[in-house]
């Protein structure tokens, strides 16, 4: 058994960066004892990242790894400038839905054989907010409602770490039919996030027919990275002539404060 | 790495280099070190050569020292060198001449009639940004600090040098200090509300989920916005820093020196009235890499509860 076991570096130190936003750098280093024998590093990764940059290895790497995109690098351990370190730097390019670990992973080589694997795993993390209703979504209105007040709750639930920034409603009108009319006016809301509740838009409603009508948000991260929650769907009819206004009301649903201020 | 910036890194190591090898040459024993102040790109070499006390240096290793010298030592630096021995603070000048960019020091004479045990020979080059930057790129601190339990944000920070062949080996210590970043963590605008009085609270709120104003209360948010300008002293006021200051600390005192924190504001719409609100606190840091480290992290943290103190006491003062 000993004879079959490979010898393995001693890994001094292993870090890689604790959290980044999508397209934000992410940094890693590997130190090991001086004087470990190998043939090659190979530093890879299954996930949609950029390696703009490796630190402390030759010219040479570069030449031989041409594609940065490709999430595989081959080093050559005469290319190392420094024994018994590499460093890198990665970004993850794609947009995820939620918080999301991706892993990068460096082989040692030696004979065509891996002796060694060390993999560095770090968080993706993304502002990711989902929306509900916490109306009925099928509005008839009819004579009686017209008088009533009318409103439409919707509640923002956080289910990414990062920070919010820029937070918009949109309202896009689906379907419309062709006696009835919708208008909608947005509140110039240069503050949205000082109470965490509050009338973002109206939706005015004249003539009688049906509509659907989609509701979401749109966001950035710090980076200004945009998102974009689901949408809920609010299905009007109205059966009567006149005029009838909704107003739209979001409600922030976190433990924690998550939003910051617009830039 | 394009071969402007090469040969400028190149340039910089290279009159210690021949340094190095010159004195390698000789035979005598010799420490050193680097230190790269990262604000002005001034990188500092200095030697410490082991002469021995006079008393127990040998006629023998003078000998042989000296005939292995074919020539005096010369530095080719824009700033003369600083040439000097220890623990004796004698006078060397009579074997240290400049001339224009270059120096030459006659290590013979000095081992003939310096009784000191080392002669230290220190000079400065000046680095390019570009070349700077290379040798040891800007670290990183998040974009998106954590906002942890009991109100402490969690700010990591990551310094990596490159380029190693340059320095890590010639050099028995090398130094990167003064590495001086700043970063800003936003005052979270919910967090603002809770900490003003619970009658002016009231009105923001009430303010912005209203189509229109009564005149009561466009009067009472006038006279909020005109209060407001109390805030500012967030910015401005000199004890408020102190306070923020404390407030900001480190894991790795080695690494991080906080230097210093300040708040900024901003002015908020509301209904077109201006009131001015906490924006930010602004960290100034300044890292540091010793003994030929190539890479650190660390973690930056801030008390937004102790923040929160010193906005709760402005707030009742402002408001």
């Amino acid at each position: 058994l000993a004879q079959d076991a490979k010898p393995a570096p001693r890994i001094h130190e292993q870090y890689i960066s604790v959290h980044a936003l999508p397209n934000e750098p992410i940094n890693a280093w590997l130190k090991w004892d001086e004087g470990f024998q190998f043939d090659n590093l190979i530093l890879r990764s299954d996930n949609d990242v950029y390696i703009p940059r490796l630190t402390n290895v030759m010219e040479e790497v570069w030449a031989s790894n041409p594609d940065h995109y490709g999430g595989l690098f081959l080093i050559d351990s005469k290319y190392l400038e420094v024994d018994g370190f590499v460093g890198f730097q990665g970004h993850f390019t794609s947009i995820p839905d939620s918080d999301k670990k991706i892993s990068f992973y460096i082989d040692f080589v030696r004979n065509n054989e891996r002796v060694h694997q060390v993999e560095l795993t770090t968080t993706v993390i993304v502002p990711g907010m989902r929306v509900r209703s916490d109306s009925d979504l099928n509005l008839m209105l009819s004579e009686d409602m017209m008088t009533q007040e009318l409103s439409l709750d919707l509640t923002l639930e956080k289910i990414g770490t990062a920070l919010v920034k820029d937070l918009d409603m949109f309202i896009n009108i689906h379907k419309e039919s062709e006696n009835l009319r919708l208008d909608i006016y947005t509140e110039t809301q240069k503050e949205p996030a000082l109470s965490s509740a509050g009338v973002r838009s109206h939706i005015k409603i004249t003539g009688s027919g049906y509509a659907v009508v989609k509701m979401g948000f749109v966001y950035k991260d710090v980076l200004n990275n945009k998102y974009r929650t689901n949408t809920v769907e609010l299905i009007l009819t109205k059966r009567v002539l006149g005029t009838a206004e909704i107003p739209v009301r979001s409600r922030l649903e976190a433990d924690v404060p998550l939003i910051v201020a617009r830039a | 790495m394009p071969s402007e910036i090469f040969s400028q890194i190149f340039e910089s190591f290279k009159v210690a280099n021949v340094v190095i090898d010159y004195l390698k040459h000789t035979g005598i024993k010799f420490d050193r070190s680097a230190i790269l102040d990262h604000d002005n790109q001034l990188l500092r070499f200095r030697y410490g050569l082991q002469l021995g006390a006079k008393s127990t240096r040998t006629e023998e290793f003078a000998r042989k020292v000296k005939a292995k010298l074919a020539s005096k030592l010369e530095i080719a630096a824009a700033n003369p060198p600083m040439v000097t021995t220890l623990p004796n603070l004698e006078d060397v000048s009579p074997y240290v001449v400049t001339s224009g960019s270059s120096t030459t020091i006659d290590i013979g004479e000095v081992l003939d009639k310096v009784s000191s045990e080392i002669l230290v020979i220190e000079f400065v080059q000046q680095l390019t940004p570009l070349a700077r930057d290379h040798l040891f790129p800007i670290p990183h601190s998040f974009r998106n600090p954590i906002y942890g339990p009991n109100k402490v944000v969690e700010i990591p920070v990551e310094m990596i040098t490159d380029y190693g062949s340059f320095w890590h080996k010639p050099y028995d210590s090398f130094v990167i200090r003064n590495v001086k970043k700043e970063g800003g963590v936003h005052y979270l605008e919910q967090e603002i509300l809770q900490l003003v009085p619970e009658e002016v609270k009231k009105t923001i709120v009430e303010c912005q989920g209203a189509k229109t104003l009564s005149s009561q209360v466009a009067r009472q948010l006038t006279q909020i916005a005109a209060a407001s300008a109390g805030f500012r002293a967030f910015a401005n006021d000199l004890e408020i820093r102190e306070q923020l200051t404390r407030a900001v600390t480190t894991d790795k005192p080695k690494n991080v020196i906080v230097l210093g924190v300040r708040g900024s504001v901003r002015e908020m719409d509301i209904k077109g009235h201006k009131i001015v609100i906490p924006h930010e606190i602004i960290y100034t840091i300044a890292l540091e890499l010793e003994g030929k480290e190539l890479a650190a992290s660390a973690k930056i943290f801030m008390d937004i509860a102790q923040v929160d103190e010193i906005v709760r006491n402005l707030a009742n003062k402002t408001f």
